[in-house]
């Protein structure tokens, strides 16, 4: 079907565009510009966002799967509970149902117990624990800059214009 | 909002004043935690016809912040009455009596620009940016300097905190802010409040007056470069300094897109000229401490609008906006804590 997605998206914002012309008042002008930029923000994830979001929950199950062994190691009486949680996890079947809303429930899951492993190594800092949990930390939290990283903020035509250039570069690499 | 709403408010609130006219009633853009009207004014008084222009922070359906209004005003009327560039505080209404919700009324300053935009790209203020640059840090060094105990603030933000508990007293409030309103997991701003308990600061060197929003952007400046005004004080709170030097520093309020203070001033400079004036020092650490507590501060606080527009309590697309800028705030976090 065409206009698709994407296209139908240009055309609104086209068409705010014009009404941004249109507004009398200042307020006007801003709230038109403020729903301009929302939807740059969502066309900028709209035609990647299943694969990027298929692509998360293989990367998270890696992740989870090197912050289980960790756990192993480490031998942490509160990393059993999260242990037991993460086979439970890995255990599920991978994706099939490509629906967004249902790879962000997944994700939602996964992601809970990567927060319940951070908050775990971030408690364990200055144990003898820690060393074992470290090379999971790190793939961790290069997860979620990776993550964090994609998409359209608004904060990139002003304040992170430099630093996010620098930020990508480093990650491609 | 109604001019003929206002006019019978100001009516009731200026009883000598006859014939009162409301006009040019504008929403001003900007600010997502109060609505801000702006309009002009004019009435018989004694004789004479008095025009003066105004200012309506109403509070909004929902917002970015659940804070006291009240506080707000105590606070901006405290400090205006020591000498700090605040618009002149007039009346508080804690009800919807007159304007269906909760507000107050200030002077409206006029002839002056908020915008960090305008400040850094306008040929109008280039002339303004170096006196504005110094004028920014002795405003807050003045800030800090206040003896809030003799202007009875400790009445209207409580006790203040020990030395020593500045930093803790500041993770709990926004750890509880976080475990409140998160919609789903927060993996970097859970690990980091984590993180900030054990990098905690150095006891505070003197407990003031924090801001707690002070950055270029929340001041209204002229072109010969003065601050007129210091705006949206509902976070101001006791607490450390380095709080609100840290504040004004976050990657965020970069304006220029690169490491200048607010698009205005090398941080060497800033942190000098503000030992300088306040005789505190500006440890890197601490500041480093502050300045990911900050960025959680802040994103925290567009979790909330972000559940505010999930539960259907505002439409606000300012909300929506700050959220989805979640992610780079969780960057410039993990680039802080070094991991």
């Amino acid at each position: 079907m065409r206009p698709h997605a994407a296209e139908t998206i240009a055309i609104v914002q086209a068409a705010l565009q014009e009404l941004a012309r249109e507004a009398s008042s200042d307020y006007g002008r801003a709230q038109v510009n403020l729903c301009l930029m929302l939807l740059q923000s969502v066309a900028a994830e709209l035609d990647s966002a299943a694969h990027d979001l298929f692509h998360d929950l293989a990367d998270l199950r890696d992740v989870l799967s090197t912050a289980r062994a960790a756990l192993v190691a480490a031998a942490l009486p509160a990393g059993e509970a999260l242990i037991a949680e993460i086979d439970g996890a890995l255990a599920e079947p991978s994706a099939d149902d490509l629906r967004l809303s249902s790879l962000r429930a997944r994700r939602e899951r996964l992601l809970a117990l990567l927060e319940r492993f951070l908050c775990l190594c971030e408690d364990a800092a200055g144990t003898p624990a820690y060393d074992e949990l470290l090379p999971a930390r790190w793939a961790a939290y290069d997860h979620l800059r990776r993550a964090a990283l994609r998409g359209w903020s608004f904060w990139d035509v002003s304040s992170f214009r430099e630093v996010l250039a620098r930020w990508r570069t480093s990650t491609a690499g | 909002m109604l001019a003929e709403q206002i006019a019978r408010y100001l009516s009731h609130r200026l009883p000598r004043a006859r014939e009162v006219q409301v006009s040019g009633l504008r929403r001003i853009p900007g600010g997502a935690s109060r609505e801000t009207w702006a309009f002009d004014a004019s009435w018989e008084e004694d004789g004479c016809r008095l025009h003066r222009g105004f200012v309506i922070r109403r509070d909004p359906p929902a917002s970015l912040l659940v804070t006291d209004r009240d506080v707000e005003f105590q606070v901006m009327a405290a400090v205006g009455r020591a000498g700090v560039p605040v618009p002149r505080v007039l009346w508080l209404e804690t009800d919807g009596q007159y304007l269906e919700r909760p507000f107050f009324v200030m002077e409206r300053i006029d002839g002056c620009e908020t915008a960090p935009h305008a400040l850094l790209a306008d040929p109008q203020y280039a002339g303004a940016r170096p006196r504005l640059a110094e004028r920014f840090v002795q405003v807050l060094a003045s800030l800090h300097a206040l003896d809030w105990g003799s202007l009875g603030l400790e009445e209207a933000l409580g006790p203040p905190p020990a030395p020593s508990e500045c930093a803790r007293r500041e993770i709990e409030k926004w750890e509880q802010v976080l475990e409140r309103d998160a919609l789903g997991p927060q993996p970097v701003l859970r690990a980091a409040l984590r993180w900030l308990r054990r990098h905690l600061p150095p006891p505070a060197q003197r407990i003031v007056l924090v801001h707690g929003d002070y950055r270029v952007g929340n001041f209204l400046y002229d072109p010969q470069g003065e601050v007129r005004g210091v705006l949206d004080w509902e976070m101001a709170h006791l607490g450390d300094p380095l709080e609100d030097v840290a504040w004004a520093c976050l990657r965020p309020w970069r304006w220029a897109g690169d490491e200048r203070v607010g698009g205005l001033l090398e941080r060497e400079r800033f942190f000098r000229l503000y030992e300088e004036l306040t005789g505190l020092q500006v440890e890197p650490e601490a500041v480093r401490f502050w300045e990911v507590l900050g960025n959680v501060k802040l994103a925290t606080i567009f979790i909330t609008g972000a559940r505010a527009l999930a539960e259907g309590k505002s439409r606000e697309p300012i909300l929506a906006l700050t959220a989805r800028g979640n992610p780079r705030l969780e960057l410039e976090i993990m680039a802080l804590m070094d991991v």
